[in-house]
Order: structure tokens, then C-alpha cells, then sequence
């Protein structure tokens, strides 16, 4: 009970603080802003990585790496497009920075 | 010992998570949300190499190899995809990490289904669900938004009822798996997953385009929140509260979307069962979508739409203030260039221009920055719907170009619509409105439109991309008119050419003795006066063996009084049709056939002609498309900038003049 009063917790203060800090997120952002959290909600990525802390059997090696290739899709895509699309936010003066 | 590693484990993981919240915080301005997304990367790659190092891995082997190919795969589709496709690729990415919650969910709960706490494997059946109902809703927002399904709302026989039935199968499976031995569990919750699945394609297939912000910010909350779920399985910080950061946003925007359409979330996924009804009534197809067959239109709304283009220059060109609407239209015309072009030039003119962003257009929040972002539009232009409504009032135009709902009046004025109580952009309040919309039917809300009708309001109907850039040539005053092959195709070849015609500053004729067979040369002269009288440039070009004997042309045309000072001899002539707009050939086919400069082995090959083909636009009034005399075909017939108009010369001579008479008028 401990545990899910904890748990619960954790993620209601999470989502509290989240809640405040993309309130403020301007309109013009949110489509990069979706693309970067769902990039985020890749974290399952440690999570099949702990999968991997004990010896597996083949099925669960299966399983564990398809996660981790979902994931690892996820989350590089999702930066990366981000980055893309940033880029292309533009200002008067802004100074073009290539990479 | 173990208390010290407690409490650095504990705050390692704040630092991480602090890291992935000043990367959000970044994302105030634009320039700080490059660093931001940045600092986001990295807190992930912290929190990567944090379970490194604390939980070791076994298999290295399958570790790397799956998270190379994962990677490579993300990077090679970011790197691919264009801005109109985001929508569609966050969905698929959504589904991605909805499908890594299931699996590592499923491996968990087995792994471990004698030492996990109640909590933990309550959280896993539910986190099961909700992974797998991502996972199926995202393919199939995916699917609708890359056009491989159908975008309007699908609903089968008894949807309601077989949404509920798996919804309350679903949670009895789910609690059921709780309590039974192992084996039975496996089975039960594979079932689980599929139920979700189901439950997921049974939802988002109910609903439709315009409602698409809202489906793709509810599946990337649910995504955050199967990772946080995730996170309670296997008990760690970290996921949850990532997680939950993602679950946060996801719920806002969501919230931000429904608040901007007026709905309610429940009413979106559960429609109302009169609703359909009204749309049936109000539509067939999607108005912006698609765009399967270009409308039919005859010659008459054709000329109309020519002196309505000419009206819209006028308030284009009077207005000192502008602010430009775009919507999804736009997007899906692909306008966005055309649009920025212009709306640069109105600026280089001394016009305050801005854009008008409504939360909700587009398919997913934000769409449209981003699309303007990508055409090179300075983001401090785009506005949005609060701040710039209460400007309507004074602003001279208001440029609508491929949106419908999100400024239909209705929203207002009548109850009892789909849209009743929507916030609108308020353009039908400025001076001037022009619509560059493909048709006049209702968006996807099946709201008839009464700015439409509206006295101040310009509704000019075609392909938006088209539409712009003819404004555009007109404003720039320098190239023709160049006729959208579609219009061609169209049948309505008439008011093609009179449109070329209109905007020309150019013009060479190039008289041929289909001409003088048809008596033409003094309709051909009438015309050319009159493309003179309204300002533009018009010359003859004369080939020497034009006719039947040398000199002929010259003396037809001197018979209808042309000035021999605008008579232009082929070497002379020659050089300027690459800066000609247009290219007027009256009964002349072998002389200005280029199938004598690239085809070998012709008849004509190597014969002197007249460069016609490098006008800008050719417009050829010729009896029929059959080869002249030479009988080698004319491959200038056949080019996209090429407008034929078939049948006696002296006529099209005639009707070209009357059109031009009455678009005048």
C-alpha cells in the first residue's frame, strides 16, 4: 500500500510540475513540442534495458528486443525530426547555425 | 552503506529529470526550444547510461544490435519526411512507443508474476491495455493521415455498443488475470492485449480529419501515460517520471484542442448519433481533401472567375493592412511557397502583412507554424487567435486561403451546429475578405459557410497553389500568366488564352497562311490594337517563307493596317521570344515546328523557324492539330504551356476579342 501511495505520488508530482512548465509553452511551439515529448515517452527504452539486467530466456529475448528497436525508433526519430523542424523557426535577424 | 546508495540513487535520478525539465522550460521561445529539445536528448541518454551502470546488461549482443536498428530506423524516416507529413509520423512513432510499453509490460508481469506487489501488476495490466490501444489507434491515425484510409469518420453497425462490450471485456480480463495461476494468465493477458488493440482501431476510425489534433494529442498523452505505467511495474523513478511529463503534455494539448473546436473530449469519441445525419446533408466529400476531379466549369463561371481574380487585385493592391488565414487547405494544395511569395511581395509593397494561426488547423496542434516555418515565414508574423482577432476590425483584407470552419461565421450567429460556441477567427469583421478555397461546400464540420455570400467577400474557387500564384504573376508584373495545364484539360481553353492574354506584357503574333486562307488578318490586327491599347507590347513575327510567296504576310498585314514598323523579321524577332509572354501563332504550324531543330531526318530538319517555343506561353489558333505542309507533327502542340484553339481562325480571332471585350467591362 506504502508502495502505491509512493508510486502514485511520483507520478502525480511529475505531472504537476510537467502541467506548469508546458503551460507556458507558446502555441507556435506545439507541434515541436508534441514531437519532443513523444520522443520522451520513448523512456520505455530503460525499461526493456533493465529487462536485460537478468540472464533471459529466448522468448523474453525476442520480446525485449523488439521493445528496445520500437523504442530506440521512437526516440531518435522523435529528436531528430524535432531538431529538423526547429531549425526551421525562423526570426528577422536570427543567425543561421548549420550542422 | 545501502542508505548512502539510496540517497545518491535518488538524486541522480532528480538531476535527470531536472535536465529533462529545463529542456522543456527552453521551450518558451523558439530559439531556446532548439537547445531545449537538446538538453531533452541528453536527460534521456543520462537516464540511459544511469541504468547502465546500475542494473548492467547480460546480453550485450541483442542489446546493441536492436538498438541499432531501431535508431538507424528513426533517424533514416526524420531525416525523410516533409513538414505535411509530421502528423502522420508522430502517430507512428506514438504507436512505436505504445508498442515498447506493451512488450516490456508483458515480459515484466510474466518474469516476475510471483514477486510483484499487487499495485505493481495492477499497473502492468492497465499500462498492457493502454500501450496496445496506442499502438492500434496511432497505425490507424497514421493511416488516415497519410491518405491509405479513408479520413471522414467510419462507423459500423453498433459501434457504441461494441465499443462498450470490449471496453467492460477488457476490464473484467483484466482483473480476472490478477488472480489465476501462471499459465492461464499468459493466455489471458495475450487476449488482453488484442482486446485493446481492437478497442483502439474501433475508436479512432470513428473519428474523422478536422478532429485529428485532438486524436494524436490524446494517444501521445496515452502513450506517457503507459510509460509511466511502465514505470510502476518495474518500480522505477525515472520512467515515471518521464512519463508522466509526456502524459502532462499530451493532456493539454488535448485539452487546448477540444477547447478550440468547442467539443467535448467524450463527444469526439463518442459522437453524437444525430451528427452523421447532418454532415450527410451538408456534404459529400471532404472539401479540402482528395480533390479527385478538378471541377467541371463552364466557360461562363470561367470569365467570371477571370474579372473576379482582377477584383481581388484591386483589394489586394488597395489594402494597407493584411492578415492571411491559412488552414489545412493550404497545406494540402502544397501553397504554403506560393503563399509566402506573396505575402513577401505584398510586404515589399509597404502592407503590414501577418498570419492568422488557429489552434486548430491542421492535423495536429501547431501544424501550421510549422508549415510556414518550413516556406521561411519569421515566426514573430504568425499570430495567434487571440491576439489578433480583436484586429479584424481594422484590417483591409483578410486573405482566407484553404480554411472554412475555423472562420464560418456560423459558429456565432447560429445555434444548434457542430460548430455552435467554436472560437473563430473573426475575418468576416475586416474591410475586405478573399477566399482561395477549392470549392464552396462546407469544411469538414458540414457547416455551410455564410461568409461566402457575404458582400465584402471574394470567394475565388480552384487550387489554391494556382490561385496565389496567378495573383502573384499579376502583382509582379513581369511574367505572364503561365495557364495551369488543368485548365486546359478542363475544356475551358477560351478563357485560358484570355487570361495569358490579359496579364501579357509581351506579345508577338506569328501570322501563317492558314491565316490568309481564312481571311483572319483583320481580326488578327483588331486584336493585336487592342492588346496594345491596354499597354502591353505586340509585335508580327514574320517568317520568310510564311505564305505563298516571299514577303506575303507583309503585305496581308499591311492590307489590315498594321503598322510595318511592328513587322519583325525571323533573325530580328528570333532573340526575344525567350522574354515574350506570350506567343500568338495564327494558321502557322511548319514555321515554328522545333521538331526542325531536334528531330533528325525530317523533312524540315535544319529549316530556319520561329522560336515561339520559348514564349512564355504559346497560344496557337489553328484549324485542327494535324501537321502542315511538311506533314511532320508539331511537338509544340503537345508542350504543357501550349493552349490550342482549334477551328477557323477568323472566329477564334473574334472570340478572343469579345472576351476580352467583356472581361474588360
Amino acid at each position: 500500500m506504502e508502495n502505491l501511495l509512493f508510486l502514485s505520488g511520483v507520478f502525480l508530482f511529475y505531472f504537476f510540475v510537467a502541467y506548469v512548465l508546458i503551460s507556458r509553452v507558446p502555441t507556435l511551439l506545439h507541434t515541436p513540442l508534441m514531437s519532443m515529448t513523444n520522443a520522451v515517452s520513448a523512456v520505455t527504452l530503460l525499461g526493456a534495458l533493465i529487462l536485460f539486467s537478468v540472464p533471459t530466456t529466448a522468448v523474453e529475448r525476442i520480446l525485449a528486443g523488439l521493445a528496445i528497436v520500437a523504442a530506440a525508433f521512437n526516440v531518435v526519430g522523435g529528436f531528430a525530426i524535432t531538431d529538423r523542424m526547429l531549425r526551421l523557426f525562423k526570426e528577422k535577424e536570427a543567425e543561421t547555425e548549420t550542422r | 552503506m545501502t542508505e548512502t546508495r539510496y540517497v545518491l540513487d535518488l538524486v541522480l535520478d532528480l538531476v535527470v529529470i531536472a535536465f529533462l525539465a529545463i529542456g522543456i522550460w527552453q521551450f518558451r521561445t523558439p530559439r531556446g526550444a532548439k537547445f531545449g529539445n537538446l538538453t531533452a536528448a541528453f536527460a534521456l541518454l543520462c537516464a540511459f547510461v544511469l541504468v547502465l551502470w546500475r542494473s548492467g546488461v547480460v546480453d550485450p549482443a541483442t542489446v546493441v544490435i536492436s538498438l541499432l536498428i531501431g535508431s538507424a530506423g528513426g533517424y533514416a524516416v526524420a531525416r525523410a519526411v516533409s513538414m505535411i507529413q509530421i502528423p502522420a509520423m508522430v502517430a507512428v512513432q506514438n504507436g512505436a512507443g505504445g508498442m515498447a510499453a506493451v512488450l516490456v509490460s508483458l515480459v515484466e508481469l510474466m518474469r516476475r508474476a510471483d514477486s510483484l506487489e499487487f499495485v505493481n501488476e495492477f499497473s502492468g495490466v492497465l499500462g498492457l491495455a493502454i500501450g496496445a490501444l496506442t499502438f492500434s489507434g496511432s497505425m490507424v491515425a497514421a493511416a488516415k493521415l497519410a491518405g491509405k484510409m479513408r479520413q471522414p469518420p467510419q462507423v459500423l453497425p453498433a459501434h457504441g455498443v461494441l465499443v462498450l462490450a470490449t471496453l467492460v471485456a477488457m476490464a473484467a480480463i483484466g482483473l480476472w488475470s490478477l488472480n489465476v495461476p501462471i499459465v492461464v494468465r499468459l493466455y489471458l493477458l495475450i487476449f488482453q492485449i488484442v482486446l485493446a488493440a481492437v478497442f483502439g482501431v474501433l475508436f479512432s476510425i470513428r473519428i474523422g480529419g478536422a478532429d485529428m489534433p485532438v486524436l494524436i494529442s490524446f494517444l501521445n498523452a496515452n502513450t506517457g501515460l503507459a510509460a509511466a505505467l511502465c514505470g510502476m511495474v518495474i518500480g522505477n523513478q525515472l520512467l515515471i517520471a518521464f512519463g508522466a511529463t509526456v502524459a502532462a503534455s499530451g493532456s493539454i494539448l488535448t485539452h487546448l484542442m477540444c477547447r478550440a473546436m468547442n467539443r467535448n473530449l467524450l463527444r469526439i469519441f463518442v459522437p453524437d448519433s444525430r451528427q452523421p445525419k447532418i454532415v450527410a446533408q451538408g456534404r459529400t466529400e471532404p472539401a479540402a481533401a482528395g480533390l479527385p476531379n478538378p471541377p467541371v466549369s463552364p466557360a461562363d463561371s470561367q470569365r467570371a472567375d477571370g474579372s473576379k481574380l482582377e477584383q481581388a487585385l484591386a483589394v489586394l493592391s488597395d489594402a494597407k493592412k493584411i492578415i492571411i488565414v491559412p488552414g489545412y487547405g493550404m497545406a494540402l494544395a502544397q501553397a504554403q511557397g506560393e503563399l509566402v511569395a506573396l505575402a513577401n511581395k505584398l510586404a515589399e509593397m509597404g502592407k503590414r502583412v501577418r498570419y492568422a494561426i488557429h489552434p486548430v488547423a491542421g492535423r495536429m496542434p501547431g501544424h501550421m507554424n510549422v508549415l510556414l516555418a518550413e516556406a521561411g515565414v519569421d515566426y514573430d508574423l504568425l499570430v495567434e487567435m487571440e491576439e489578433i482577432n480583436p484586429e479584424f476590425q481594422a484590417t483591409d483584407l483578410a486573405l482566407v486561403v484553404g480554411a472554412c470552419d475555423v472562420v464560418n461565421p456560423a459558429a456565432i450567429d447560429v445555434p444548434g451546429t457542430p460548430i455552435t460556441g467554436m472560437p473563430i477567427l473573426l475575418t468576416h469583421e475586416a474591410r475586405h475578405v478573399t477566399c482561395c478555397n477549392y470549392d464552396d461546400q462546407p469544411g469538414y464540420s458540414g457547416v455551410k459557410n455564410p461568409l461566402y455570400e457575404k458582400p465584402h467577400t471574394l470567394l475565388l474557387t480552384g487550387d489554391a497553389k494556382e490561385t496565389l500564384h496567378r495573383i502573384l504573376e499579376a502583382l509582379t508584373d513581369e511574367k505572364p500568366v503561365i495557364v495551369h495545364p488543368a485548365a486546359v484539360a478542363a475544356g475551358d481553353v477560351l478563357a485560358a488564352a484570355c487570361d495569358a492574354l490579359l496579364y501579357a506584357k509581351t506579345v508577338v503574333i506569328v501570322p501563317g497562311y492558314g491565316m490568309a486562307l481564312a481571311q483572319a488578318q483583320f481580326k488578327v490586327a483588331a486584336l493585336a490594337a487592342m492588346l496594345a491599347k491596354r499597354g502591353a507590347a505586340v509585335k508580327f513575327a514574320i517568317h520568310p517563307v510564311a505564305g505563298r510567296m516571299p514577303g506575303h504576310m507583309n503585305v496581308i498585314l499591311a492590307e489590315a493596317e498594321v503598322d510595318y514598323e511592328n513587322l519583325l523579321e525571323m533573325d530580328t524577332v528570333n532573340p526575344m521570344f525567350e522574354e515574350t509572354d506570350v506567343a500568338l501563332i495564327f494558321g502557322a504550324c511548319d514555321v515554328v515546328n522545333p521538331a526542325a531543330i531536334d528531330v533528325p531526318g525530317t523533312p524540315i530538319s535544319g529549316m530556319p523557324i520561329l522560336m515561339a517555343h520559348a514564349a512564355k506561353t504559346v497560344i496557337v489558333c489553328n484549324l485542327d492539330s494535324k501537321p502542315g505542309y511538311s506533314g511532320v507533327d508539331n511537338p509544340l502542340y503537345e508542350s504543357p504551356k501550349t493552349i490550342l484553339l482549334l477551328g477557323d481562325a477568323q472566329k477564334t480571332a473574334s472570340k478572343l476579342i469579345s472576351a476580352l471585350e467583356a472581361l474588360h467591362a
